[in-house]
């Protein structure tokens, strides 16, 4: 256990919060460690399927062993999959025309030592006994309706953005917050943009 | 009203409403950091509006810092107590806090680490293990049931298999049994679900470890809570040629079984994220207990200086109110804000200063009242015929009226402050007032009265002096009054009376019986001159002839004397005195043209408004005077001068006589216009007395004195008119002042 009573220790967690507090307003994302392998989207892509534009995409989601360890610990990991839809205008602000989350976690169940995913919007939970299957099944995102077809205009141009953030385990945003400081925790993507062809 | 309402009290509601809201963001941050979800999203706000908040405080620390240590410094009244105070607050305040953070930090850390002793994880462990070991129990169960299906599966036909399906469904309680053939194909199936519902595909995993001729069991959690065991066990072939066909069965994991399982699940789960998170959860409490800690000691001491404020404000007013008595503004009022022993003494000083002010403004008042009678007094003083002199009590001069020098001869106002013996020393009749008064004063008399007569340059002076002692302290004389009055022209009048009376008497008297002398002797002679001898004719006739001589000459000293004692009846009438000097002059140069009658005449003096007989008579005896004394002078000499004076009051003619004869005898120079009183051989002296009585009835007055150059000098001064006369300052304005007469 470590000894808090050393000045030494008093003074880090001064420093520590100090710091925090000034810099948080300034902070716009996670650091990742540098040693960390590329995150993100490899490919995307809609198909119109009855009136309907589906998202196919396939992602890009190493995990380092410090997450492994803390999924392991019992630590839920979140997959957070950010879609925007804009239209864009050539001499003004892109319009936003839908915008879609989809939320997937991804835990392993000790008793059943089984890992799990789990559609948080829907409920749908699949078990998988490896955690390269449960990453695997991740990955591969399709079929999943985004935009109703009525909702676009013949004559404008569209835009599709996609972002992916690996969140670890289901904290607090005060914890979240610490956290940011002391651990790689926080993964993102960059946005990934495609037009709408037509 | 209301605006003064808003400055007293809009403070407190600032501070009120800022310790609101520091009290409601620390109440917020510490919900935060116990995970708490209505304010989890408003964390990093709230952290920033407490981290501001310190830097704000901070900020006004600072301020209030500089400004004392200025003040401090500059030595400012109250700041020295400020700081003490500030000091001894903050040390009151900061110690305790920190120790208080010490022992919070230690425990914090030492909970924390606690939650994830070793026993605990030990503890978890074996429940995890023990649900596996159940759960293990159950799929092997189910496993073998699912391999005994399998034998009789492989010995039935198909249509046997169903029921054998079936009846194994509903005995062992699994949901879905399933036997499938090559390519998925599916022989036969029992759900629980609808008859026309397609069963599960099989897991992947599942067909994969079959392939490869071995038994597949596993258990799933599914959505819910629930858990599944799933078999796959390959069902033996006992025909040649007969497809390969699997056995697939789910079976449910009883609901005790699963709660227990979730149980331990979740606890796994939250521990997890517990030890995954103990560090940010330390860093979390450490940096509220730090902001805490923060907002709580810089309030404090912020407190410190407001209190300090408080209590020194009233101290600096009340020195800075003393140094305004001190410069003598008695007017000014400290605000008294409290009700307690500052306010006391704030209140104190209030009622001092006003009782100042009061007694400033009553010594004010009284002072205004002396100097009021004081001016008074010196207005009286000086406007009193009688000379007023106060000595202290070692006799030096302190008040001296403008008469009593007029009386002394000496301008005593500006010897004030100077001793008696000092003033001796000058000669003169202050000289004789001193040596008379100093006689009493060493006698031990402090109150005497006398009458002193003293002799000047213009006579002789008569005065009644009274001498009082003023009332001092212990007894002792304050100092000493003498009041003296020039008695004077009061005893020349008594005089001039007393003579008036005798001339009248003298004149019935003696008048009566001069002509039955005459007549007798006329008689006498008229009738025994021609019955005598001649020889006795001629005594006759000498001695009748003296007899008559002598009685004609004591007609005309009786006449003399009947005209000095005879009563006024004056006829006024307005007529032009420098004709009538001119005239009178003209005279006199044609009686004796070897004396030198010099005119110098006003023009502005055109109308006298005075008997004109009288006038003339005043010239003639006058002119007569000088021209009797000029008889033995070589190079004899008399100047007229009439002026017009409009200073002294009322318009005023004045006529001065002036020769170069031998002027008036010292001795006799103080009683000239006294009846008989002359130097001269000739004359009945009474010139002088008549003209000093036609001047008085006229309402003016007359002066005698010798010239610096010699000679004898007469100035009469008439009012020019009856206005004149009747104007109070026209009456002998220099009645104190030491007349001048001739015989």
């Amino acid at each position: 256990m470590r000894c808090p009573l050393s000045l030494s220790f008093i003074v880090r967690r001064i420093t520590l919060v100090c710091a925090a507090t000034c810099a948080l307003p300034l902070s716009g994302g996670p650091a990742a460690a540098e040693t960390d392998p590329p995150f993100g989207i490899r490919t995307a892509y809609v198909q119109l399927v009855e009136g309907v534009y589906l998202l196919s995409t396939r992602l890009y989601l190493p995990l380092n062993e410090r997450l492994r360890g803390a999924l392991n610990d019992g630590v839920p990991l979140t997959l957070d999959l950010e879609l925007e839809v804009t239209s864009t205008r050539r001499y003004w602000l892109d319009e936003g025309v839908a915008s879609l989350r989809q939320l997937f976690q991804l835990q392993y169940h000790a008793v059943s030592g089984r890992y799990l995913v789990r559609n948080l919007n829907s409920g749908e939970q699949t078990s998988f006994p490896t955690l390269d299957a449960a990453v695997e099944q991740l990955s591969h995102i399709s079929g999943l309706p985004v935009l109703d077809q009525a909702l676009i205009e013949g004559e404008r141009r569209y835009e599709f953005n996609l972002r992916v953030t690996l969140d670890l385990g289901d904290m607090p945003d005060a914890l979240r917050v610490l956290m940011f400081w002391t651990d790689d925790w926080h993964r993102v993507s960059e946005w990934y943009t495609w037009p709408l062809l037509r | 009203m209301a605006i003064a309402a808003i400055k007293r009290y809009g403070g407190y509601v600032l501070i009120a409403l800022g310790a609101g809201l520091w009290l409601s963001a620390l109440f917020m941050l510490a919900k935060t950091a116990q995970n708490s979800a209505e304010f989890s999203q408003l964390h990093p706000w709230i952290l920033l509006i407490n981290a501001l908040g310190v830097v704000v405080l901070l900020v006004l620390l600072a301020a209030k810092l500089t400004q004392l240590v200025r003040d401090y410094r500059r030595h400012v009244i109250g700041s020295r107590l400020k700081a003490r105070t500030v000091a001894i607050f903050g040390v009151l305040v900061i110690v305790p806090l920190l120790i208080v953070y010490y022992f919070a930090l230690e425990f914090l850390n030492r909970g924390i680490d606690s939650w994830f002793d070793v026993e605990v994880r030990q503890e978890l462990s074996v429940a995890l293990r023990q649900s596996r070991a159940v759960l293990e129990l159950n799929r092997r169960e189910y496993l073998e049931r699912s391999e005994v299906l399998a034998q009789e599966v492989a010995v039935a036909d198909d249509r046997d298999a169903v029921r054998l399906l079936d009846a194994e469904r509903r005995s062992g309680g699994a949901t879905e049994i399933t036997l499938i053939g090559a390519h998925g194909r599916i022989i036969a199936t029992s759900s629980e679900r609808f008859i026309d519902a397609v069963p599960q595909r099989p897991l992947e995993e599942a067909m994969l470890q079959v392939r490869q001729g071995r038994q597949f069991v596993s258990l799933e959690p599914v959505a819910g809570g629930g858990y599944l065991i799933r078999t796959a066990v390959p069902v033996a072939q006992t025909r040649p040629g007969e497809e390969q066909r699997v056995l697939l069965a789910v079976y449910p994991v009883s609901e005790r079984f699963a709660e227990l399982a979730n149980t331990v699940q979740r606890a796994h789960t939250r521990y997890g994220e517990l030890s995954y998170l103990r560090e940010p959860l330390k860093y979390s409490f450490v940096l509220t207990l730090t902001l805490v800690l923060l907002l709580s000691l810089l309030a404090a001491v912020y407190g410190a200086f407001f209190s300090a404020q408080r209590l020194v404000r009233p101290i600096q007013d009340l020195a800075a109110g003393t140094r305004a008595v001190g410069k003598g503004d008695f007017d000014t009022r400290l605000p008294l804000s409290t009700r307690d022993e500052m306010g006391f003494l704030v209140h104190s000083f209030n009622d001092m200063t006003k009782r100042l002010a009061r007694a400033r403004e009553e010594t004010r008042r009284s002072q205004q009242a002396v100097e009021a009678e004081r001016a008074n007094l010196a207005v009286i003083l000086a406007r009193l015929s009688t000379g007023v002199l106060s000595l202290e009590p070692d006799l030096r001069i302190r008040v001296a009226n403008q008469a009593a020098g007029d009386i002394l001869g000496a301008d005593l106002e500006a010897c004030e402050g100077k001793a008696l013996e000092e003033l001796a020393a000058d000669g003169g009749m202050l000289a004789q007032f001193v040596e008379a008064t100093r006689d009493h004063f060493s006698a031990g008399q402090k109150e005497w009265r006398e009458q002193l007569e003293l002799r000047g340059e213009s006579g002789r002076r008569v005065l009644m002096c009274a001498c009082t002692a003023l009332p001092g302290e212990q007894g002792q004389p304050g100092g000493y009054v003498i009041v003296f009055d020039d008695i004077t022209v009061m005893l020349r009048a008594q005089r001039d009376a007393a003579w008036g009376e005798v001339a009248r008497r003298l004149a019935h008297e003696i008048k009566n019986p001069l002509t039955p002398i005459q007549l007798s002797a006329e008689r006498m002679r008229r009738r025994f001159l021609g019955n005598m001898s001649e020889q006795d004719a001629q005594v006759m006739e000498r001695a009748t002839h003296t007899i008559v001589q002598q009685v004609e000459a004591m007609k005309q000293m009786v006449n003399a004397f009947s005209e000095y004692a005879r009563a006024p009846e004056m006829t006024l009438s307005p007529f032009d005195l420098n004709q009538l000097v001119t005239e009178v002059a003209d005279l006199y140069r044609s009686q004796d043209n070897r004396v030198n009658v010099k005119l110098d005449l006003d023009p502005a003096l055109t109308a006298l408004e005075a008997d004109r007989g009288r006038v003339r008579q005043i010239l003639n005896n006058l002119m007569t005077n000088s021209m009797e004394a000029l008889e033995n002078q070589s190079n004899p000499q008399v100047e007229i001068v009439t002026r017009l004076n409009l200073e002294s009051g009322g318009p005023l003619a004045e006529i001065t006589v002036a020769d170069n004869g031998p002027g008036f005898a010292n001795e006799i120079i103080g009683q000239v216009f006294d009846p008989y009183v002359t130097s001269k051989t000739k004359g009945t002296g009474l010139g002088l007395a008549i003209v000093k009585k036609i001047v008085e009835e006229h309402g003016g007055w007359i002066e005698a004195e010798n010239g610096r150059s010699g000679g004898a000098r007469v100035r009469v001064t008439l009012p020019l008119d009856e206005r004149a006369r009747a104007h109070p300052a026209s009456r002998d304005p220099r009645k104190n002042e030491p007349r001048r007469e001739r015989a």
